[in-house]
């Protein structure tokens, strides 16, 4: 159902990531859309975020109405610290989804991005079965994936998310900065069972590891904006 | 924070970008009174760039009520986060709005409210018992005019001219709740005269209400984003504003005044109106506030008013506002360094402070401090008053400033000043404050033993930790490991026995072992988890690893026991297998992670560490084995082993020391593989990384 989207970002030496050669992006609250969704084809808009404050969950709201983009195809994004929702954070979702697609978008799915303190992985992914199991048919689940050592970003731990998620994207970068040693990361995703996209940062360093275009799995790339 | 659901400002989505996939200090203040950055969980109990700015507001508007801002569960504590502060000013309240927090906002937020008015005015009302039957019934049908497409119920048929006004306002009510925000206008305009008081004055309010929730319906962008201002529906806003106006002056009490006078608040807001809503933030910040009222205030204020440069707005906000002006660092660096407030625009505010003169000199002297770094202006502006009691945030922040301005200066008698300020700093989180000020002047002057002493005033269990922890010499950390409290003795003697360890003094590591107690439990991830930062909270109740001396982990080279290990050391430093013994001890235990050797980066234990020595790593273990003559086979092949998988799998070197090329740990792999073929670590190494 995925449909691999980057243009090429082919080059021989590292060099900054032009969201002009790309047409998949993130988009946080504080990034102001330019010219260069004017060419976006899929959009991943973050629409809150469910927090852990002192053991209180709650929702805090980055968009303030539900977007209309008819022709492109959009994400809705969840940024998450706690894996602990209560039910009414699934409602809300699932009525943003609704009222999303209620105003003439096309909805590909729910994002999650799992800000994990403790960076573990232990019951995510049993709250991801339980998310998905609450979607609509025919909505995706997508999930980040950080670029590190730690068991949020272990490929082999995200692995096990197959079967869950239709997708992981992974985040090749820190704040704003591409994170040093992204190759090697990248080149243990040879045999990755879930469809992955790389996510690369608006003006950090990049350069496409040999193989990765090759990799049956690869579903291109999303750039994050860099808030302006 | 934000459980008033509502849009987040630029600056908290880009907090939240930044922390997309950071590790660092997560919850842990940095233990400083003089970072000029945001420091999330480092709010103190003074005015400070490095608060919240919704603290600061708070810290100000509990001097307007004449109590401290920050409740007595807080006492303890030397710093506090917002979320803290907010769940131990109103516990019950950040649970509910937590929970509320997942039904979006909108005007149907008053269905229910509104009905119960409605129905009770009906009742009360002159219309005649058939109206009030029919009427009643179409208002009840209107619970459904907020759902996606809703039904439209026919005008109810009443007679008599009260039923009429009823029926026509319930018109209205339903083309409001469903957005067709025309008809409801019209129904309203019309009823401003009812003869009903009831429908008179809520239609009045109601016109207002209209007019906003249209213009607020087309203030989004394609993305769901607020247009700019400019862009919005002004000419509408405007006369949701007269509306409200209107209203208010007809009705100074009315039923409907609070939520008017909020109302008019967010129309300022969404037409960008910035004089006009920093009037009614001026307004509203004047007044005595309940904790709990401040609190909410402080939270939508923080949202809403986003000029810095806002005289309207009154002294609190404007010195509320320079003070998160005079951030001239990032606790980050990939957060964008800020440009620090011009000393002009400050003098330039000196009419909007003219009824809150000690107010303006806290904040001109800030700016020398913070941003001029002109600490002896600070002792002109801020004269001394440490002994006087009872004091203000503002009191106390003067005076915490002139202590700070003092150590900056050098003044012989800081450490005095900062004695004397302790008997006046009652307020909660004062003492703490003064504390923390009193261990940093010990620690940088020499003084760390102080701090230590017999009825020494500087008792935060967490500000004595870090001082051991970092900077504390052996002797000290030996002293406080038999006479301090049970926790500290944990504290001073797991740092001492690891420091020890590392550095090679393995005389002394075995006379301190002596001091772990029988009882002592092991721990061995402490190392590798404390990230050396420590959160205030909950410190108390940290296990500290003293065990992991006597009962840790050995590691998978059969090693005796720990002792025995750093027994055969002691005669001999260099003996191969004790040293990998060691290396055993040291990566079972989590000492690749070993926080404590570096000094904190500003703040309380950023000195010089006082522990002489250099620690010992892993990978400098491995690398002098592997090349030593005198090391059996064995020995040498797990030392090659070791310090291939000092790469793995990523590359990156764990064991510590310099990283070396991967040629060199591809020349380690083949030499294991050449020289020890039938080795069992031969035989299990695979890959070098």
């Amino acid at each position: 159902m995925l449909l691999a989207l980057a243009l090429s970002a082919c080059a021989t030496r590292e060099r900054p990531v032009d969201p002009a050669d790309y047409d998949t992006f993130w988009l946080w609250g504080g990034a102001a859309p330019r010219e260069v969704l004017a060419h976006a084809r899929e959009l991943y808009l973050l629409d809150g975020e469910v927090l852990d404050r002192n053991g209180d969950v709650g929702f805090r709201a980055l968009r303030a109405e539900a977007p209309r983009l008819p022709g492109k195809r959009l994400w809705l994004t969840v940024r998450t610290d706690t894996l602990a929702w209560p039910e009414p954070a699934y409602g809300l979702i699932l009525r943003h989804l609704d009222q999303w697609r209620a105003a003439g978008n096309a909805v590909a799915g729910v994002q999650i991005d799992f800000d994990a303190r403790t960076k573990r992985l232990e019951g995510y992914g049993a709250f991801l079965v339980g998310l998905r199991r609450r979607l609509p048919a025919g909505t995706g689940l997508s999930v980040t994936g950080l670029l590190d050592w730690s068991a949020n970003g272990d490929p082999a731990a995200l692995a096990r998310l197959a079967g869950t998620v239709d997708e992981v994207a992974i985040q090749t970068y820190q704040g704003r900065t591409t994170i040093p040693g992204y190759e090697s990361y990248l080149r243990r995703l040879d045999g990755f069972p879930v469809p992955f996209r790389i996510g690369v940062v608006e003006n950090g360093r990049w350069r496409e590891p040999p193989g990765v275009a090759r990799n049956p799995k690869f579903r291109g790339y999303v750039v994050f904006l860099q808030p302006s | 924070m934000h459980w008033m659901t509502k849009l987040a400002s630029t600056a908290i989505a880009l907090a939240g970008a930044a922390g997309l996939s950071c590790a660092g200090p997560d919850e842990s203040p940095t233990w400083s009174l003089t970072k000029a950055f945001y420091d999330p969980y480092g709010n103190a109990a003074l005015l400070s760039p490095a608060n919240d700015s919704r603290v600061n507001l708070l810290l100000l508007l509990g001097d307007r009520r004449g109590a401290s801002a920050v409740p007595d569960t807080l006492a303890g504590r030397t710093f506090f986060s917002w979320y803290d502060l907010v769940e131990a000013t109103d516990p019950a309240g950040s649970d509910q709005a937590a929970a509320d927090s997942f039904s979006d906002p909108s005007r149907c937020q008053s269905m229910a409210g509104g009905e119960r008015d409605f129905l009770a005015a009906l009742a009360a009302s002159k219309a005649s018992a058939a109206d009030k039957a029919a009427v009643r019934a179409q208002r009840l049908l209107l619970t459904g005019a907020c759902a996606n497409s809703p039904e439209v119920p026919a005008t109810a048929v009443a007679s008599s001219a009260a039923g009429k006004a009823f029926a026509r306002y319930v018109d209205g009510a339903g083309a409001f709740y469903a957005g067709r925000f025309e008809e409801a206008a019209t129904a309203f305009a019309g009823l401003a005269k009812a003869p009903d008081p009831w429908v008179a004055e809520a239609s009045r309010y109601m016109a207002a209400r209209t007019a906003l929730n249209a213009a607020q319906a087309t203030a989004f962008d394609e993305y769901g984003s607020l247009l700019e201002p400019e862009r919005r529906d002004r000419a509408t806003l405007a006369r949701a504003r007269q509306g409200f106006e209107d209203y208010l002056k007809a009705y100074p009490g009315g039923a409907y005044a609070a939520s008017a006078r909020g109302l008019l608040r967010r129309v300022a807001w969404l037409a960008g109106d910035e004089a006009r809503l920093g009037a009614a933030y001026a307004l509203a910040t004047s007044a005595r506030l309940s904790p709990e009222a401040a609190l909410t205030l402080a939270e939508e204020i923080d949202y809403k008013l986003t000029s810095t440069q806002n005289a309207a707005a009154g002294p609190l906000l404007l010195a509320v506002s320079d003070l998160q002006r005079m951030r001239t660092a990032v606790q980050y660096d990939y957060e964008d360094k800020p440009t620090a407030m011009p000393a002009s625009e400050l003098a330039a505010q000196a009419g909007a402070f003219k009824d809150a003169e000690p107010l303006y000199d806290y904040v001109r002297a800030a700016h020398a401090f913070y941003v001029a770094k002109t600490p002896a202006a600070v002792l002109k502006l801020l004269p001394d008053a440490a002994r006087a009691p009872n004091k203000s945030a503002l009191d106390f922040s003067r005076q915490m400033l002139r202590g700070l301005a003092l150590d900056a200066v050098g003044d012989r008698n800081a450490r005095g000043f900062w004695l004397e300020s302790l008997g006046a700093a009652t307020g909660p989180g004062q003492h703490h404050a003064v504390e923390l000020a009193l261990a940093r002047h010990d620690e940088v002057t020499g003084g760390l033993g102080r701090v230590f002493a017999a009825g020494s005033p500087v008792t935060d269990p967490v500000a004595r930790a870090i001082l051991l922890q970092r900077a504390a010499p052996p002797a000290l950390l030996r002293q406080q490991a038999t006479k301090g409290s049970e926790h500290e003795r944990a504290v001073a003697l797991s740092i001492l026995l690891a420091k020890e360890l590392t550095r090679g003094f393995y005389a002394d590591f075995l006379r301190d072992l002596a001091l772990v107690p029988r009882e002592a439990r092991s721990d061995s991830s402490y190392f590798a988890e404390a990230d050396g930062f420590v959160a205030p909270d909950d410190f108390l109740n940290i296990q500290q690893p003293t065990a992991m001396f006597t009962t840790g982990p050995l590691g998978d080279y059969g090693c005796p026991a720990l002792r025995q290990t750093v027994a055969t050391l002691e005669k001999s430093p260099l003996a191969p297998t004790a040293r990998l013994c060691l290396g055993e001890f040291l990566r079972a235990n989590g000492f690749d992670y070993f926080p404590f050797d570096q000094p904190l980066e500003q703040g309380l234990g950023s000195s010089k560490p006082l522990f002489p020595g250099t620690p010992l790593v892993r990978q400098a273990i491995y690398r002098q084995v592997m090349d030593d003559p005198m090391a059996s086979a064995e020995d040498r092949a797990y030392a090659l082993y070791r310090a291939v998988n000092c790469y793995a799998p990523s590359g990156n070197n764990d064991c510590g020391g310099d990283a070396v090329d991967v040629a060199v740990r591809k020349g380690w792999f083949q030499r294991l593989k050449r020289e020890y073929p039938k080795s069992r670590w031969a035989t299990e190494l695979k890959y070098y990384w």
